[in-house]
């Protein structure tokens, strides 16, 4: 009964790491072309080159490799259909028969596409797994706050976004927390929420939604008092403790990133061609 | 045996994680039928983490325990006998109130262990009487209509209907005017004496701690470092404020009186006792 045991996506483990040191805009933004890249690859070469640039930067950020791979869970059963589904139904015709089974066909193709879409899934985990796990939930929102900046103007409200993100971002631990305080209270009075069918299961968790319904509005409450309190008026003047500032590695971190997702993309028949 | 019994306990969070963090070391304890056990410790001191383990809320990850008898490291123990057994109340438990009136809210627990509906309300009238709810008027309101001392004790209702044997409560007072307070402790030194229940209070307070209980136990980062009579604990006045913990304001009190020269009993907990003891050190009898 630790929910917090299970739910790694998007908890900040707090290292003194390169990565860590990082501004969030770079973050963000080499995040933003690794998942590009991802998409681009195409080969095992390119795969290959990718794995080991994402170990790298995980070696880098201090974050045991382990922990990383257990954010994999929730996307398990996910990576499991996709495979699944893109070998026996991929609706390539001919190729390489590797396996059949009466109607249902494998073929080298397929599997191979499966391999790559699959793997093509857990690389964008660990991807923005490692920006959440190397920046703070402030730090996050602080960055997506300024390169949201330039389209104010064009009416996007900017501070506000972030500020509902920070917000929600702040109360995912302590909902969390307070669900499993509530699923223990009723506990201790005979409820069980892991026997039964689907309906009956739906069915206890009432006793857990109403109390967590009834403290989040009374906390919500309680937040927006206490931010008027402090005379909180959206984002127009603020200045802010820690500016954000673009220092010389985060000029490298981009350089690499974009030169190594640049690498991965070309395919191996080039790579024959330019090293012959 | 004794009715809960802890050897060397220990419970990690997270273990295996970056975010481990060690709440319980070495816990060694146990608990006679029939007692009156108050815990106390700085916050962080692994109290609510013990007493979750009680009800099996929360598993040893290292050491031994037994509660009434089931055997809590072995991963397929009865668990559901076991809570119906040992009552828990956590703090402010009105925060768990769901249903639609008092009545149902207290019903939930006996019904969750499939009582038939007589039964159910022989419980549900038991319960609200036994905390000082009258079921009659309060029972079809709605629990979110009533004040915060009333949702306690309803809350604390619907742990009695459960009819456990071991009452653990996790500051039952806290938060309460002066008024709520004394009477939710009143009932619950009443559910002592007249039930018989074996009864755990954690506390903050140092007074209630005093008025209430007979044995204190002292947690302090997640082991136990005192464990005794309450007046042989609150003797360790600088022991305790080592911890970061008081003594209660009569004992405080004692203790000046003697420092400026009154030789009053050391061993004063109470206004009464505070009252013979400097009767007798002025000679007014």
């Amino acid at each position: 009964m630790e929910l917090t045991r299970y739910v790694t996506i998007g908890q900040y483990i707090p290292r003194e790491s390169p990565v860590h040191r990082l501004d969030p805009r770079s973050k963000i933004a080499a995040v933003t072309v690794l998942t590009v890249a991802v998409f681009v690859v195409r080969d095992f070469s390119g795969y290959g080159l990718l794995t080991l640039f994402l170990l790298g930067v995980v070696l880098a950020s201090q974050i045991p490799l382990g922990y990383l791979l257990r954010g994999l869970r929730p996307v398990l059963f996910l990576l499991l259909m996709t495979l699944v589904l893109n070998v026996f139904f991929s609706g390539i015709q001919g190729g390489t028969v590797l396996f059949q089974l009466g109607p249902v066909v494998a073929t080298r193709e397929a599997v191979l596409r499966a391999v790559f879409i699959g793997y093509r899934l857990v690389a964008l985990v660990l991807v923005t797994s490692l920006l959440t796990f190397t920046t703070s939930p402030v730090q996050l929102t602080d960055g997506i706050e300024r390169i949201l900046r330039p389209f104010r103007r064009l009416g996007v409200p900017a501070h506000e976004l972030a500020m509902m993100m920070t917000i929600a971002l702040r109360f995912i631990p302590t909902l969390l927390e307070e669900t499993e305080k509530i699923m223990k209270a009723q506990m201790a009075r005979g409820a069980e929420f892991e026997h039964g069918n689907i309906l009956r299961r739906a069915r206890a968790l009432v006793p857990v939604l109403v109390p967590l319904f009834v403290s989040a509005f009374r906390r919500a409450d309680e937040l927006a008092l206490a931010m008027e309190a402090r005379c909180y008026r959206g984002g127009e003047h603020r200045t802010r403790m820690k500016e954000l500032r673009l220092a010389p590695r985060d000029a490298v971190a981009l350089v690499l990133t974009l030169a190594a997702s640049f690498v991965f993309t070309i395919p191996y028949t080039t790579w024959q061609a330019l090293l012959r | 045996m004794a009715l809960i019994e802890c050897r060397n306990l220990t419970h990690v969070y997270l273990k295996g994680t970056p975010l481990e963090a060690v709440a319980l070391q070495d816990v060694t304890l146990s608990v006679e039928a029939g007692e009156f056990v108050g815990i106390i410790g700085p916050t962080g001191s692994g109290k609510s983490t013990l007493i979750q383990h009680f009800n099996a809320l929360l598993r040893p990850t290292g050491g031994a325990l037994r509660v009434s008898g089931i055997d809590l490291a072995n991963p397929r123990a009865d668990v559901k006998t076991l809570r119906q057994q040992v009552g828990l109340v956590f703090q402010y438990p009105e925060h768990q109130l769901f249903e639609e009136t008092v009545y149902d809210d207290v019903a939930y627990g006996p019904r969750n262990l499939r009582l038939n509906e007589d039964e159910v309300g022989e419980r549900v009238v038991e319960s609200l009487a036994l905390v000082g709810v009258d079921p009659n008027r309060f029972g079809r309101r709605s629990p979110f209509s009533l004040s915060g001392g009333e949702m306690r004790r309803v809350a604390i209702a619907g742990v009695l209907a459960m009819r456990p044997r071991v009452l653990v409560l996790d500051e039952p007072a806290a938060g309460l005017d002066p008024k709520g307070k004394e009477e939710i402790l009143g009932q619950i030194r009443a559910l002592h004496q007249a039930q018989g229940l074996t009864v755990l209070l954690v506390t903050h307070s140092m007074d209630e701690a005093a008025q209430l209980v007979r044995r204190l136990v002292v947690l302090a980062r997640g082991r136990v470092v005192m464990d005794g009579p309450v007046r042989e604990i609150f003797r360790r006045a600088q022991d305790l404020a080592a911890l970061g913990l008081g003594i209660p304001a009569i004992a405080e009190l004692m203790l000046r009186l003697r420092g400026s020269g009154l030789q009053v009993s050391p061993d004063t907990l109470t206004v009464d006792e505070a009252r013979a003891a400097i009767r007798e050190a002025l000679r007014w009898n």
